[in-house]
């Protein structure tokens, strides 16, 4: 797989308790917005964790939902990426791909509080189906994950730390739509609750056709290598 | 633990506590799952004790695959047939000689289709409703209906020149399945 543009990249460095949605904006495609279906004034605000980096973003006290971002993908396969900091396991938060911005639909992963399960969900009109599950108790607290929300044509993957949890066939949200986050009653506390830094989304590029003589070349490593089966 | 294959019912109301989803697998590592669109059926990979495995069996509608799935299908083939049929699944393409890896790939198809199916109206009720079986035929489908099977099939690149309303279901529906040639994988299981 190569690497492609970032769409979206936002670091959340700005100053703690800042609003994500009207005082801040990320590095690349940035601005955010709440997709229809939560709690309705919805919010996420700049944070310092304990022991955690110093720009995060946290959920707001009382709200859920989920929130877009500006930056438009050049199609509809990409990568959302994102280091999620626990402190506790008492709210849901996670990662979007395909947001509707008019409707309730997107492809969802996020943990499940009670259970430290990582789910994968389909969410259509608001309707939702789960995918895709890690074991219960996969995310334990405290710690701090990586996660890479991938979607490809009729595949949709999550990796957790670089290894692949989910892999599975869904070909019912087609659009691009947009990268974001999703997230359950929250608390502005440094403290607990769960938060989110370096967020990223990736237009997804498929590699050039390898050529034959590159083939050749690349199946030619270690087993020809000078010292090896001595 | 190993990685198991099976076909489940799924429970759930659709709800973010009561979300659709496989039944019998709650709190497994579910790594691959392929919805049949909104019949209420899916296959998923799970990872699995052998405990674990016994107690998803011990339900009379979980079917299991075989945990070799490169074995054929050989003296099985009439509990296979009889199994997908209940879910509403053609089985008269299904031979002794297939291996479960290629009669699961071409279910697999068929679930995509039908999510596709499901894609263009996601409102809508399921394709199987109205007392449907596969062994109606084509004229049978409501006009909407067939009409969005053709445009699920269609935005694939299938033919659908060969189906008439005489066709019967089963017919109709391997027709376009046996068209598909990408490859497929769930959780670690290239298909």
């Amino acid at each position: 797989m190569s690497v492609g543009s970032a769409f979206v990249r936002d670091t959340f460095t700005d100053t703690a308790g800042d609003d994500v949605v009207t005082q801040h904006t990320g590095e690349v495609g940035g601005t955010w917005a709440a997709q229809p279906g939560g709690s309705g004034g919805e919010a996420l605000a700049i944070s310092t964790p304990t022991g955690g980096p110093s720009g995060t973003a946290v959920t707001v006290s009382g709200t859920f939902g989920q929130m877009y971002t500006s930056g438009e993908p050049e199609g509809p396969n990409y990568d959302v990426d994102a280091d999620f900091i626990f402190l506790s396991l008492i709210f849901a938060f996670g990662l979007d791909a395909r947001m509707n911005t008019g409707a309730n639909d997107s492809y969802r992963c996020g943990v499940i509080s009670g259970t430290g399960a990582i789910q994968l969900r389909q969410v259509v009109g608001g309707v939702q189906t789960t995918i895709g599950t890690t074991a219960d108790g996969y995310v334990v607290a405290p710690s701090q994950r990586h996660f890479k929300l991938g979607v490809r044509n009729i595949e949709k993957t999550l990796h957790v730390d670089g290894v692949l949890a989910i892999y599975v066939i869904d070909t019912v949200i087609a659009g691009p739509g947009r990268a974001g986050v999703n997230f359950g009653n929250n608390t502005p506390d440094d403290n607990a609750g769960t938060h989110i830094d370096n967020f990223i989304a990736t237009n997804f590029l498929p590699e050039a056709p390898i050529q034959m003589r590159d083939k050749v070349k690349s199946m030619r490593p270690a087993a020809f290598s000078p010292g090896i089966g001595r | 633990m190993a990685f198991r294959c099976y076909f489940v019912p799924k429970v759930g109301t659709g709800t973010e506590e009561d979300p659709f989803r496989a039944a019998y697998v709650d709190g497994l590592w579910m790594p691959g799952f392929c919805e049949y669109g909104k019949e209420p059926w899916a296959f998923v990979v799970v990872d699995v004790s052998p405990a674990q495995h016994s107690a998803i069996i011990a339900n009379a509608d979980a079917i299991a695959v075989p945990q070799d799935i490169d074995d054929q299908i050989g003296a099985n083939l009439g509990t296979v047939q009889t199994k997908l049929e209940v879910m509403n699944i053609p089985s008269g393409w299904v031979n002794a000689g297939m291996t479960y890896r290629f009669v699961v790939r071409m279910i697999l198809y068929l679930f995509v289709l039908m999510q596709d199916f499901k894609r263009l109206d996601v409102l809508a009720a399921r394709f199987f409703a109205s007392g449907l079986t596969l062994n109606n035929t084509v004229a049978d489908i409501p006009v909407a209906v067939r009409q969005r099977l053709i445009a699920a099939a269609q935005s694939r690149g299938l033919d659908t020149s060969s189906i008439t309303l005489a066709t019967t279901i089963r017919v109709a529906l391997f027709t376009l399945i046996q068209q598909y040639r990408f490859p497929l994988q769930l959780g670690a299981i290239p298909l």
